[in-house]
């Protein structure tokens, strides 16, 4: 397998994997699409090299770094091919520290070279986004198993592949749990500010997308820690291995300030996950209408003042955003009801994300309109649905602060 | 078609420096050497423009004036004037290869690199560029290492090899000739070959991968270095795979410290399309050093240049 000198065995055996090797000749021109420019050029590289056209691959790649000297994995490459040429080894004056960031620098390869073709194919969409409202512009898709963040614009409620980008993760891994495990957590965010660089140490690069996480189902799940960015690269490299991070999501500053340009700030829903399910439309509006369906029954028997089938939405381990578990959330909703004589709401904007790292749940957020015979309101609301064992879609988290 | 290195004989230069001093008007290309030998550049310098004064253009003079300008360290001059040269006379690797060591010398390897490769795809067979082409490859592959792996800490910086092992070519014909005649035996172009021709980027993609075999054994990369082998691989003797394999491993495993060197490799296209590359293999070991001349029979497969049989000698 592969050992301490890997990127050249790599480039060799690039070729060995047949099925990569097809990919990589049937689409290299939707990957340049896709893909960043300089990733799509590191690519190029590779697969010239991976055909044996050393020549063309080299001096693509010396025009690269002379562009772009801080893409480390590029100087990599570039260093690994020149050693192939002259026959000399440089392994012996190579450190040990230098051996741990080169492997480093192999899993990037890896996983940039992974995903030279999107895994995005037309008529197909993630699974997590079953439900798209007009008031959101954009999407992003962080798949935290495969380094790569996906940014969809909505194309009337169909999410719609602009670009894909390879990012770098927590060196923990995914699923934060606790502060300082060095974990990108998994769930559904969204981008809740933007600080930009006068701001920012130069760790953080070009600017920083700060998201809400603990949202309100991390903290129901006593989840800790705080202060996960979406963020560039200091201006001394070009981008950062795979696990590099404190838990943040690291994107090199090009493909930051393309990411910036596009998303809403205080809005724009930031789906993290580990791997991503994509699915037909078809399949994908199946399941949106069966969500909505229970929905709009939760809708029409808070309307009809039918608190008994109403509470039925609520699962028992329920808990509303003030703290009340089932019983004395049922027990305030009689009170409530019974001075009801007519009661009206209306939701608009509704999106539906599939949860991910949590079983047949889906985060539900929309705009509620509420008016009654002696009160009106309108607010924003969150809430987490999952289906029991009965398969009945019940309401386990409500608030009106995700 | 067949591709030697050949050392470019060294034409001796002291029997024009007993000339020297009787002749004093008329200044020769065998003066001019003379100088350039002695160090002498600022008075080449000077000659080499009054014998260009005589013979405007001429190849040899301009050759011998940049190296003098070079030497008077007017290195901008000297690029100037190579690279002249170099466009006049694109057949010829000397302007290239010092281009290259000039340009190295200003630490722009890529460009040294690019000069040499282009000198050595016209004129193949010239070991002093092929020997600083490896330099300039390890001072790239150095300082690429540096930037990908190095840290702002001074200790992990990998110390650059300064280029000391260069050679000036000595110059672009016999001295003294004029007008100069035709090289004795140039190596054959690869268009002259009247069967079985490899091409030039089948030929660099074969030294490539015979250089990667060589990195892998010496890196003693058992895998690595068996999967240069193609599956019909022959070990001969009656051997069988199996047993050629951990035979192998064996050697390949054994811990000490070993380095491959090829040299001279010449490929020629046999006729049911796979290569012979003849080379000179020099093993070094804490235990055990030999240099023997050896081919490889190879073959392209999808995955590139694989080892059909491997053999010792040069017959």
């Amino acid at each position: 397998m592969l050992r301490a000198r890997p990127l050249l065995l790599f480039l060799i055996l690039c070729c060995w994997v047949p099925a990569l090797a097809a990919a990589a000749s049937e689409a290299p021109d939707d990957a340049a699409r896709v893909h960043s420019s300089a990733e799509a050029q590191l690519l190029s590289v590779l697969n010239l090299a991976q055909k044996g056209e050393y020549d063309t691959a080299i001096n693509n790649l010396s025009d690269l770094i002379e562009i772009r000297p801080n893409f480390r994995l590029a100087q990599l490459v570039y260093g690994e091919l020149m050693v192939a040429r002259s026959g000399r080894s440089l392994d012996p004056a190579i450190s040990e520290k230098m051996r741990d960031q080169r492997e480093a620098l192999l899993d990037e390869a890896k996983t940039r070279w992974a995903h030279r073709v999107s895994a995005a194919t037309e008529g197909h969409v993630p699974a997590s986004i079953l439900q798209l409202a007009p008031e959101y512009d954009n999407v992003v898709v962080v798949d935290l198993s495969n380094n790569r963040l996906y940014l969809f614009e909505n194309e009337q409620g169909v999410p719609h592949l602009i670009s894909d980008f390879y990012t770098t993760i927590g060196r923990g891994g995914a699923g934060k749990q606790v502060e300082g495990d060095m974990r990108t957590p998994i769930g559904v965010y969204k981008i809740t500010r933007y600080i930009n660089d006068d701001g920012l140490p130069e760790l953080y690069g070009v600017g920083a997308l700060p998201v809400n996480y603990p949202n309100a189902l991390d903290r129901a799940r006593g989840r800790t820690g705080y202060g996960i960015w979406l963020h560039g690269v200091p201006r001394t490299t070009y981008s950062r291995t795979p696990r590099a991070s404190e838990g943040c999501v690291v994107i090199a500053n090009d493909d930051f300030e393309m990411i910036r340009e596009h998303v809403t700030i205080g809005t724009t829903p930031v789906i993290m996950t580990t791997g991503i399910d994509w699915m037909p439309i078809a399949e994908v509006e199946k399941q949106r209408s069966m969500l909505l369906s229970a929905i709009e029954s939760w809708q029409h028997s808070w309307q009809a003042i039918d608190t008994e089938s109403y509470l039925a939405y609520y699962s028992p381990d329920f808990v509303s955003d003030k703290g009340l578990d089932k019983a004395a959330f049922a027990t305030r909703k009689k009170q409530v009801n019974a001075s009801k004589t007519k009661i009206e709401v209306d939701l608009s904007n509704v999106s539906i994300f599939r949860y991910p790292g949590e079983d047949e749940m889906v985060k539900v957020t929309f705009n509620q309109d509420y008016s009654s015979n002696n009160y009106e309101a309108e607010d924003r609301k969150t809430q987490y649905w999952q289906r029991n064992d009965e398969g009945k879609w019940q309401i386990v988290l409500e608030t009106e602060e995700d | 078609m067949t591709r030697r290195i050949v050392p470019k004989p060294f034409v001796p230069l002291v029997g024009a420096l007993i000339f020297v001093t009787c002749v004093a008007s008329a200044v020769t290309l065998d003066d001019l050497h003379g100088d350039i030998d002695a160090g002498k550049y600022d008075a080449a310098a000077r000659q080499s423009k009054a014998y260009l004064d005589d013979h405007p253009g001429n190849r040899d003079a301009r050759f011998l004036q940049a190296r003098a300008l070079a030497g008077q360290g007017h290195i901008a001059e000297a690029i100037s004037e190579y690279e002249s040269l170099a466009a006049d006379f694109p057949t010829r690797v000397e302007p290239a290869n010092n281009l290259a060591v000039l340009y190295a010398d200003k630490g722009e390897y890529d460009k040294a690199r690019k000069w040499l490769e282009k000198g050595l795809a016209t004129q193949p067979a010239y070991a002093t560029a092929h020997n600083n082409l490896g330099d300039v490859y390890t001072a790239l592959a150095e300082l690429a290492y540096r930037k990908a792996l190095g840290t702002d800490d001074n200790d992990s910086r990998l110390p650059l090899t300064m280029l000391d092992r260069l050679y000036y070519a000595q110059e672009s014909v016999a001295p003294g000739s004029e007008p100069a005649p035709a090289p004795a035996k140039r190596p054959a172009t690869p268009e002259t070959n009247k069967n079985n021709t490899v091409s030039a980027e089948a030929s660099r993609s074969i030294i490539q991968t015979l250089r990667a075999w060589a990195l892998a054994w010496s890196s003693q990369d058992f895998d690595a270095y068996t999967d240069f082998y193609a599956d019909e691989y022959d070990p001969g003797d009656g051997m069988s795979r199996a047993q050629w394999l951990s035979l192998r491993r064996a050697r390949l495993g054994t811990p000490e410290d070993i380095h491959i060197s090829i040299e001279d490799p010449s490929i020629t296209g046999l006729a049911n399309g796979s290569v012979r590359v003849n080379f000179t293999q020099e093993y070094e070991s804490p235990r055990y050093n030999d240099r023997v001349d050896k081919h490889l029979i190879m073959q392209r497969t999808p995955a590139g240049w694989r080892i059909l049989r491997e053999a010792s000698g040069s017959d």
